[in-house]
């Protein structure tokens, strides 16, 4: 469930005058997001590392944040996207291949769906990280971080006409790459 | 010029073509309208298409969701934010990463499995997975047990006013009046009892979902005073931590300890039973120290200085609220006991005495040969051997040890069938087996909780010694194997630790003389393994080492209470044909055909037993500090390795209330440590030096 806007608007002020439960919270609500954005940003290795410099980041300067229409989601995410580019900089000779076992461990992968037994998860991961980074990262941003186009457009610094076209060819292609690997019931 | 009025001529018609095409060229408004409807009908497309997407968007939610942050490394990165944001709050006005914590922090970006000895500003705990527990999960509730007077829970910035049962979550904070009085129980069995006009907010409650035996629940006490004592935490990565002005009280495993924050931020932690860690963070640095029973460090947040530390006060006022909270202790943990045998037992079904027991037995057999699908099968068996543990705990509550024996080799071998099963079927049915392991890993891990507060001396103690067994044979691998065995190693000092608090010394001494056997196996193990996993698995090893070293002073601490707080004379039967005192069971019929008569000795045999004892800790803990010494030299081999050799520099000194017991000065080549009566040297050599030449004991 998407956090409350105001409840996180809240939190921003508390930290940035200097309630560290506050951050926590924060903490609390980004974390996941943070990590899977990084981690089919740049693969499972430095997904850990790069989340914790996002966090670092974001303590750091918090106190420079204004709220905006696009949100502090968005201005972490931007923190996020920002690293990624600077990693990219710094190792871009370097490639990540994602695993296809990756592991479900959510407690909701005990009573998973039978019908869905057939595509696994890793099958569509491993998709998702054979498409261009731009059309990952609109898929994840939108569909899982569910994060609105205006916010998208800030990370991404598109109109949202461009973001909404992106979406489309990411998904078709998406489709493409699972039709090829034999799964065709989409 | 007539050659330009031909040409003019002959493109005449298109002329005419282009002004009639001209003329007739659509309106503006036209223009308009049309691009509008193209446009909608673009935009209809893309809707169609994105719709005709929706079974691919829930596809690919459910795969991304699927990843989350690994391992410990959730919580480990939310302790280091909290503290440089309180420490940068302290240290105003906010720097750069130039601050030297800043910098320290990020040059550790990678943490490892197990804890460390200096918890989460210069350590970690490790790893699992972060997820709120759900409150409708009856197990791993957390509630307020009790209520006296005027007690208030704010959750969400409204009031509630309360009863017991109440169901606490994360964030809550609960408030004492004056002469009121609450009692907390929380998801890992861990019990706190607020004093009148104390404050406590939850801040942190954590189930490891796939194993549901890591924990870890955080609470920060803003005023008032608070008594804890946490129960049975089975695994090194559980915790239960209390924060209270700048210091942090992380207790691990078993422990009582007493926190009160008094005015002007003075805070202060006294550790009852056990050892409790405590982290101070003062303006220049951070101090942290290991307070055993009968210590207490106070501290206030202004001072620069480290903590105080010294036995726990006398005053009458201290004395009366300790003593009542550790009654009441004992009878709280006797009832924890209780229902965890109780837990285990209902799983038992049909017993085995009963006359219907070969039908149901047969019937189980049936239902499991007919299932055509792996995975139920693999269910069923983890039930029915769940069955059979239940089962042996019955006929072990009448006394039948072989009928329960019996039972339990059953046990194991369904154990050992879906741990085939799992290996066999890991590559192909990846998704399959993980399902598995994880209903295997939570079966055992909620028996194995509900068994923690088992002694040797019970006769349930088979039970808890299984339950160890299938958790190491069920392991993935040789270094979670390993980590598991040192899991039960670890296990073997707090039983000892147990023991020798109840004055059975000789019984402590065989659980330390365990602990021993099994930390050299492993040890010599590590060395062992295939590439990639020994530095893992020597992290593990320093981890445990450091924790051991420690619990083994709590041990000698508790064995002089033990013997020494209350002197019992020990009855022992003297078996006059070889004059061999034997102790003798308290209305235990004498063996046929002995002579004896039953001799009182006095206080020097139990001082003799503790004397053992005490030879027992010394020569375990020479041994643990020197193993630690040659485990860091193996460390420093693996050169790929960054985050070994940050745990190597961050266990230069291992403190307990205040004061050294192990020293480490390491040197490429050469590990010296230092304890207060011996100074160790290791020497590397080309071989592993786990089995390197025997360390060098240097006078002093």
């Amino acid at each position: 469930m998407k956090p409350d806007h105001q409840k996180i608007e809240r939190l921003v002020i508390e930290s940035q005058h200097g309630n560290a439960d506050s951050f926590g919270e924060l903490y609390d609500i980004f974390i996941d997001g943070i990590y899977r954005y990084m981690f089919f940003r740049v693969g499972q290795h430095e997904a850990e590392d790069l989340t914790e410099l996002v966090f670092l980041k974001t303590w750091e300067n918090i106190r420079q944040y204004k709220q905006s229409k696009s949100g502090f989601s968005a201005w972490i995410y931007r923190i996020a996207h920002n690293l990624v580019i600077d990693y990219y900089r710094l190792y871009k000779h370097r490639t990540e291949e994602l695993s296809e076992n990756i592991v479900d461990h959510r407690l909701e992968a005990q009573t998973m769906d039978r019908a869905h037994r057939s595509l696994n998860n890793g099958i569509v991961t491993g998709s998702l990280m054979q498409l261009p980074p731009d059309y990952r990262q609109i898929l994840v941003l939108k569909f899982v971080e569910d994060l609105s186009y205006v916010e998208i457009g800030e990370i991404m610094g598109r109109t949202q006409a461009a973001l909404r076209i992106l979406q489309l060819r990411a998904l078709r292609k998406l489709k493409q790459l699972l039709e090829e690997k034999g799964i065709t019931n989409l | 010029m007539r050659l330009f009025e031909s040409l003019s001529n002959a493109f005449a018609p298109v002329k005419e073509v282009l002004s009639q095409i001209k003329k007739n060229q659509l309106p503006a408004d036209r223009k308009g309208f049309l691009r509008e409807r193209i446009l909608a009908s673009i935009q209809a497309q893309h809707q169609a298409e994105g719709a005709s997407y929706a079974v691919l968007i829930e596809r690919l939610k459910k795969a991304i969701l699927a990843v989350v942050p690994a391992g410990g490394f959730r919580v480990v990165l939310r302790e280091k934010m909290l503290t440089l944001a309180a420490l940068s709050i302290r240290n105003e006005p906010v720097k750069s990463f130039g601050e030297r914590l800043g910098l320290w922090l990020l040059g550790r970006r990678r943490f490892v499995a197990a804890s460390l000895v200096a918890f989460f500003f210069l350590s970690t705990v490790f790893y699992s997975f972060g997820v709120q527990v759900p409150a409708t999960s009856a197990s791993y509730l957390t509630l307020l047990e009790e209520v006296s007077g005027n007690v208030i829970v704010f959750r969400d910035g409204a009031s509630i006013s309360v009863a017991p049962g109440f169901l606490l979550k994360s964030n809550d904070i609960i408030r004492t009046d004056r002469g009121a009085k609450a009692v907390v129980r929380f998801l890992d069995q861990s019990v706190s009892r607020l004093d009148e006009s104390t404050e406590v907010k939850i801040s942190q409650l954590f189930v490891n979902p796939s194993k549901k035996s890591e924990t870890v629940v955080e609470v920060v006490l803003t005023q008032g005073r608070l008594w804890s004592r946490v129960v049975s935490l089975i695994d090194n990565f559980s915790r239960f931590q209390v924060k209270a002005a700048n210091t942090v009280t992380v207790a691990k495993r078993k422990a009582a300890f007493d926190v009160s924050v008094g005015h002007a931020g003075k805070a202060k932690v006294a550790a009852l039973h056990n050892r409790v860690e405590v982290t101070v963070a003062t303006p220049n640095k951070v101090v942290e120290t290991t307070l055993v029973k009968g210590f207490s460090a106070e501290v206030k947040s202004s001072a620069p200085v480290a903590p105080q530390i010294a036995p726990v006060a006398d005053a009458t006022e201290d004395q009366a609220w300790i003593a009542e909270n550790l009654s009441k202790d004992e009878q709280y943990i006797a009832e924890v006991k209780r229902e965890g045998t109780d837990q285990i037992k209902s799983a038992a079904g049909i017993s085995p005495g009963s006359p219907l027991y070969p039908i149901k037995a047969f019937s189980s057999a049936t239902q499991i040969a007919f299932t055509l699908s792996d995975v139920e099968r693999q269910k069923k068996l983890i039930g029915l051997a769940r069955g059979k543990f239940a089962q042996a705990e019955l006929l072990l509550e009448n006394q039948d040890t072989e009928g329960a024996a019996a039972l339990l080799r059953e046990f194991s071998g369904l154990i050992a069938e879906v741990t085939e099963w799992m290996h066999a079927n890991g590559d192909s049915k990846a998704s399959e087996v993980f399902e598995i392991q994880t209903l295997l890993n939570e079966t055992l891990a909620l028996v194995g909780k509900q068994l923690s507060l088992v002694l040797p001396t019970d006769p349930l103690y088979p039970l808890k010694d299984a339950i160890g067994q299938a958790t190491v044979a069920t392991a993935s691998g040789p270094q979670e194997q390993a980590k598991e065995r040192l899991e039960i190693a670890a296990t073997k000092l707090l039983e000892a630790h147990d023991l020798a608090e109840q004055g059975d010394t000789a019984a402590a001494q065989r659980q330390v003389e365990q602990y021993s056997a099994t930390l050299s196996e492993v040890a010599s193990e590590v060395v062992k393994f295939p590439e990639g996993q020994v530095e893992k698995a020597v992290s593990d090893l320093i981890d445990a080492k450091v924790e051991d070293i420690k619990a083994l002073e709590v041990i000698a601490t508790a064995g002089d209470s033990g013997v020494s707080a209350t002197p019992q004379l020990v009855p022992l039967t003297l078996d006059t044909a070889t004059s061999t005192p034997q102790l003798a069971t308290p209305g235990a019929p004498l063996g046929a055909g002995t002579t004896s008569e039953t001799v009182q000795i006095d206080l020097q045999v139990a001082a003799s037993q503790k004397a053992d004892l005490d030879k027992s800790i010394t020569e375990v803990r020479t041994e643990a500090i020197t193993k630690l010494g040659e485990v860091v030299l193996e460390a420093q081999k693996q050169e790929s390795a960054p985050e070994l050799v940050e745990k190597i520099q961050q266990i230069k000194r291992i403190e307990v209330n205040g004061k050294s017991v192990v020293n480490l000065r390491v040197s490429p080549n050469q590990v010296l440590l230092k304890t207060p009566s011996d100074v160790i040297s290791i020497v590397g050599t080309s071989s592993s030096s786990l089995s390197a030449p025997a360390p060098v004991l240097l006078p002093r």
